[in-house]
C-alpha cells in the first residue's frame, strides 16, 4: 500500500470532496478522507478493521472530484484485497463470498455463469436470502435470461493455466 | 477500422435484450462487427480486487486474441468489461512490472500482446464512428413525445485516464443520439450517480437505496424510460423496483429501463419481439405505446 500508492496518498490536504460526493459515505464507518488521513499516518490496521472498504460501491466520484488526484477507488480496492489476504473478515463477510464466488466460477469456466456464481455466494452465506429472490429467478429463467448450463467455453483450460501462472510469481497468495 | 465486439459474460443471459437489440440495430446499421472468438470473462472489478496480475491477464488475454485476429478496437457495450479491459490495456502500455508478470501468464495461454488495440465502448462507437446523421437516416418510427431520462452510470465515465473524452459527471453522447432518434431526453441530476454496480448481491440493502434516489428522481422530471448503456445498470435498476416500498411516495409507481439499442431499432421500425423489450422485469411496452409506437 505504502509503496504503490504512498506519494499520491501524501498529497491529500483533507478538502473532503471525496466523502461529500459519495453515494454511500453515510453508511461507512469512517469516511473516505478519513481513510486517506489514516493511511498517511500509516495506521493501515484501523483501515482495514473498518467496514468503510467494504461498503464502497467502487463509482470512482471520490477519484473524479479530488482536486490532488488522489486514486481513492483504487485504494479501496486494493485495501479489500489486502484484508482478504490477511484475513480480517468484516462482521457480514457477504462482499468478500460475492468475490470468491464470482472468481471460483470464472477460474473455472472462464466466464462468469450465473448459476454456479449464485449457488457459490449463497451456499457460503445464507440459503434463505436466495429464496428471498426466487420470483426474480423464476422470471430470468422463464425470459431465457437465466441458464442452467452454460455454453461451453473451449478456452477454459487455457484460462485456468493463465491465472495459476499469474498467482504463482513470487510474493502473492 | 476493423472490429472485433466483446460481448461480456451477460450478454446472453440477464441482458438479453440487450444483446438481441445490438445484432438487429448493427445489421441495420450495415456494421461488420464479428464476436471475438473464443473470449474469456475481463475479470471486472472482482479481479482487481482479489489478485492485479490475474484481472490484467484475463482482460490481457481478451486483447491478445483481438490482436491475433487482426482487429484494431475491441468494441463492448458494458461498462463493467470496458473499464477492466481498458485499465488493463493502459497498465500493459506503462506499468513494466505488469507487463512482464501478466506476459508470462499470457504465453501459458499461448499468446502474446504488443499492445495494438484500443478499447471502445459501444455507445461510443454508435455516436462517433458510425454518427448521428447516419443513425438520423435510418429512422423511420420517431420517438416523438417520448421523454427519456439518459442513465451513464459510473464507469462509463469515469475514472477519466480511462472514460477519456466522456464527462465525468455530465455526458450528453446519449442524450444527442436520442434526441435523432426523436425523443425528448430530459435534464436530470442522477445521470451519472452509481446504482450500487456489484453490490447487488452482497449488499441488496445499498442497492436498493442507491437505485431508490435515481429513480425518484427520473420520475421527478418526468420520464417515460430511463435509458441504459450497462447490463449491470440495467438489472440493477430495473430488477429491484419491486423492493421500492420505501419512503412512501413513489412506492406504487415503477419506470421501465430499456438499453439505448432497443430504443434505436424502435425507431428503425424492427420487430419489437426480435429486440427483446418482451425481457424486461417491468415490461416498457405501455409506456411506449401510449406515445403511439408500435410495439
Amino acid at each position: 500500500m505504502e509503496g504503490r500508492y504512498g506519494a499520491q496518498v501524501a498529497l491529500c490536504y483533507q478538502c473532503k470532496r471525496c466523502t461529500a460526493g459519495c453515494p454511500v459515505a453515510d453508511a461507512m464507518d469512517i469516511r473516505p478522507h478519513q481513510v486517506v488521513r489514516l493511511l498517511q499516518l500509516g495506521n493501515t490496521e484501523r483501515v482495514l478493521e473498518s467496514s468503510a472498504i467494504w461498503t464502497c460501491v467502487g463509482c470512482y466520484l471520490c477519484a473524479a472530484r479530488c482536486p490532488q488526484g488522489v486514486p481513492v477507488t483504487d485504494l479501496m480496492y486494493s485495501l479489500k484485497g489486502i484484508a482478504m489476504k490477511r484475513g480480517m473478515m468484516p462482521k457480514q463477510a457477504t462482499v468478500p463470498a460475492f468475490l470468491r464466488a464470482f472468481s471460483g466460477t470464472v477460474e473455472r469456466y472462464g466466464r462468469l455463469h450465473e448459476l454456479p456464481m449464485l449457488a457459490g455466494f449463497y451456499l457460503s452465506t445464507d440459503l434463505r436470502e436466495a429464496l428471498k429472490h426466487r420470483a426474480m429467478g423464476l422470471q430470468l429463467f422463464r425470459q431465457g435470461r437465466l441458464h442452467i448450463l452454460g455454453e461451453r467455453h473451449r478456452g477454459g483450460k487455457a484460462v485456468r493455466a493463465m491465472l495459476r501462472k499469474a498467482r504463482s510469481r513470487k510474493g502473492s497468495p | 477500422m476493423s472490429y472485433a465486439f466483446y460481448p461480456g459474460c451477460a450478454l446472453s443471459a440477464s441482458a438479453l435484450p440487450y444483446g438481441m437489440s445490438f445484432r438487429e440495430v448493427a445489421r441495420a446499421l450495415g456494421m461488420d462487427i464479428p464476436e471475438l472468438e473464443d473470449w474469456n470473462c475481463c475479470g471486472a472489478t472482482c479481479f482487481q480486487t482479489l489478485d492485479e496480475v490475474s484481472a490484467i491477464s484475463l482482460s490481457g488475454r481478451n486483447l491478445a486474441l483481438t490482436e491475433r485476429s487482426g482487429s484494431q478496437e475491441l468494441v463492448t457495450p458494458c461498462s463493467g468489461c470496458f473499464a477492466a479491459l481498458e485499465k488493463a490495456n493502459q497498465h500493459l502500455a506503462h506499468d513494466s512490472l505488469l507487463r512482464t508478470q501478466a506476459a508470462a501468464a499470457l504465453s501459458e495461454a499461448g499468446l502474446s500482446y504488443g499492445g495494438s488495440v484500443r478499447v471502445r465502448h459501444l455507445l461510443d462507437v454508435m455516436v462517433k464512428d458510425v454518427g448521428l446523421d447516419a443513425i438520423k437516416e435510418k429512422v423511420t418510427q420517431p420517438l416523438t413525445g417520448l421523454k427519456v431520462a439518459c442513465y451513464y452510470g459510473c464507469l462509463l465515465t469515469r475514472p477519466h485516464a480511462i472514460a477519456r473524452d466522456a464527462h465525468p459527471e455530465y455526458p450528453v453522447s446519449m442524450d444527442r443520439l436520442m434526441a435523432v432518434l426523436g425523443a425528448e431526453a430530459l435534464d436530470w441530476s442522477y445521470k451519472t450517480q452509481c446504482c450500487g454496480a456489484s453490490l447487488a448481491l452482497a449488499r441488496p440493502d445499498m442497492v436498493t437505496r442507491l437505485t431508490t434516489r435515481i429513480l425518484d428522481n427520473a420520475r421527478e422530471v418526468g420520464a417515460d424510460v430511463v435509458v441504459a448503456a450497462c447490463p449491470l445498470c440495467q438489472t440493477n435498476l430495473d430488477a429491484y423496483q419491486g423492493e421500492h416500498a420505501v419512503n412512501g411516495s413513489q412506492e406504487n409507481k415503477t419506470i421501465p429501463i430499456v438499453y439505448f439499442t432497443e430504443l434505436m431499432g424502435l425507431a428503425f421500425g424492427l420487430s419489437p419481439r426480435a429486440l427483446g423489450f418482451d425481457k424486461h422485469f417491468r415490461d416498457p411496452a405501455p409506456a411506449l405505446r401510449s406515445h403511439s409506437l408500435v410495439i
